[in-house]
């Protein structure tokens, strides 16, 4: 009997593609916390349910016109915020902002915990009868941090200017990403350095496993 | 007779390592990764005596620094971002009645974020935030007391002498830290410091602390040391060495 070959020689190819796919899962923000709508169906009257997922935070037309976040369909952090910055810290030699900068004022529009989770720019389909019910991120306890409040001294420093130069215990970006994983955001370490708001694989938003501290060292050299 | 498989090779091999010694694998180690800093490596550890003692949380910063929601302990500047809770022990100080820098009554929190392991009041896996990945038991919380328990004395377990790695709460006896760095104090016998740092060792409020001599992310110089002491090279950064000292001649 004859052996296949064609169809073995195309299964391997297909197994070899898939082998060699890049490591970052697919996005997977239906399932996540970042869902606010299942939120908000499972907290029933805390938040609105607008029926759609992105809506929360993203909206096709007429979004706001800084370029800190695509589509942004809420305002930004307001602050004023404490940074985690070279007054603060004996250590940092890298430059930090007066104020976060870009698209770490996007995630602090929820995570600051002043602004409702559901308030925001344009309803669904223009449907002004959705009104946002206001809640907004719970308090920090036990394991869970997610509210940072607009003190960030006790949190990972952002809007930084990243530096190999200022720093030399640091890695250097291949282009504009750290380890040609972790984005800069004109040239600063930004939330979105670390974490991918769309993608819960690595728990939490991580743009990669933190096993053995991979994340951590991505950057430092320690 | 049949060959051995793959699987039985790589089983073999591992059992004829044996209790090495991190001083053997790690010599000089220079990241964080290679040192006992590492604390996933006793936590990883199936030698009966270390089971249980220390949780793997999977990751090596996290025993000490966390990203976010860092406990409220350190005033400025915070060191970064520390994973544990104050050490409150009653600390007798170091003492020496030759000592003229004026010392703090207690060790200032720069020191302390040392302390909160070296002292032995806290168990090593007990850290504030606990990995967003990790879902075992709640921290064992067996303190460095514990390891030194061990790993000292004439049969220090697994080849590991970590004799005096525990920092008593009686402090007497160590180098003075939280010390307001003053070469006036005693003229003649300390190098001026400049710019916050004495020849590059940096001063925390303008006071000694152990970070002043240590760094703890590599051993290249052992213990921790931020340079080479050969030759007392460290310890003549701040102190001089005046020839009418006989005793500092070798």
């Amino acid at each position: 009997m004859s052996i296949p070959v064609r169809p073995l020689l195309s299964a391997l190819a297909a197994a070899l593609i898939v082998a060699s796919a890049p490591l970052a899962a697919q996005d997977n923000v239906v399932n996540s916390k970042h869902n606010i709508s299942q939120r908000a169906q499972s907290t029933p009257g805390t938040l609105q349910n607008y029926g759609e997922v992105c809506v929360y935070c993203h909206t096709p037309h007429g979004g706001a016109s800084s370029t800190n976040a695509p589509l942004w369909n809420r305002s930004f952090g307001s602050g004023p915020y404490n940074m985690y910055d070279n007054a603060w810290s004996s250590t940092i030699d890298m430059q930090v902002a007066s104020q976060p900068q870009g698209v770490s004022l996007a995630c602090l529009s929820c995570h600051d915990g002043t602004v409702g989770l559901d308030v925001i720019t344009n309803r669904p389909n223009r449907d002004t009868s959705l009104t946002p019910l206001g809640a907004t991120m719970p308090a920090n306890s036990g394991q869970r941090f997610a509210n940072l409040g607009t003190d960030l001294r006790n949190d990972h420093p952002v809007s930084v200017t990243y530096s190999t130069t200022a720093d030399q215990a640091f890695n250097a970006p291949v282009g504009t990403r750290i380890g040609g994983q972790l984005p800069l955001y004109s040239g600063r370490v930004e939330c979105g350095t670390c974490h991918n708001p769309h993608n819960v694989t690595n728990v939490p938003f991580l743009r990669l496993s933190n096993a053995n501290s991979a994340l951590c060292t991505t950057c430092h050299i320690k | 007779m049949s060959r051995p498989s793959w699987r039985t090779l790589v089983v073999v091999c591992h059992g004829l390592a044996g209790p090495a010694t991190l001083a053997a694998q790690w010599p000089n180690g220079t990241i964080v990764q290679h040192t006992p800093h590492n604390l996933t490596r006793p936590a990883a550890s199936t030698a009966p005596d270390m089971i249980g003692r220390i949780r793997n949380y999977g990751e090596i910063c996290v025993y000490c620094h966390t990203p976010h929601g860092g406990p409220d302990w350190l005033g400025a500047p915070r060191s970064p971002i520390w994973n544990r809770d104050r050490p409150n022990s009653s600390y007798r100080m170091p003492e020496f009645s030759s000592q003229r820098m004026l010392q703090d009554p207690a060790p200032s929190d720069r020191s302390r974020v040392c302390l909160s392991c070296h002292d032995g009041s806290i168990g090593l896996d007990l850290v504030t935030n606990r990995p967003n990945s990790y879902s075992g038991p709640t921290p064992a919380n067996h303190s460095i007391e514990e390891c030194e328990g061990c790993h000292s004395g004439g049969n220090p377990a697994g080849g590991i002498d970590w004799e005096g790695v525990w920092f008593r709460p009686d402090l007497r006896n160590q180098h003075p830290f939280s010390v307001i760095y003053d070469p006036s104090r005693r003229p003649g016998a300390f190098q001026s410091a400049i710019g916050g740092t004495v020849g590059g060792l940096p001063l925390f409020d303008g006071k000694v602390e152990c970070a002043t001599c240590h760094q703890p992310h590599s051993e290249q110089f052992k213990y921790f040391l931020r340079r080479s002491n050969v030759g007392g090279t460290l310890c003549l950064v701040c102190h001089t060495s005046p020839p009418s000292a006989p005793v500092h001649q070798r």
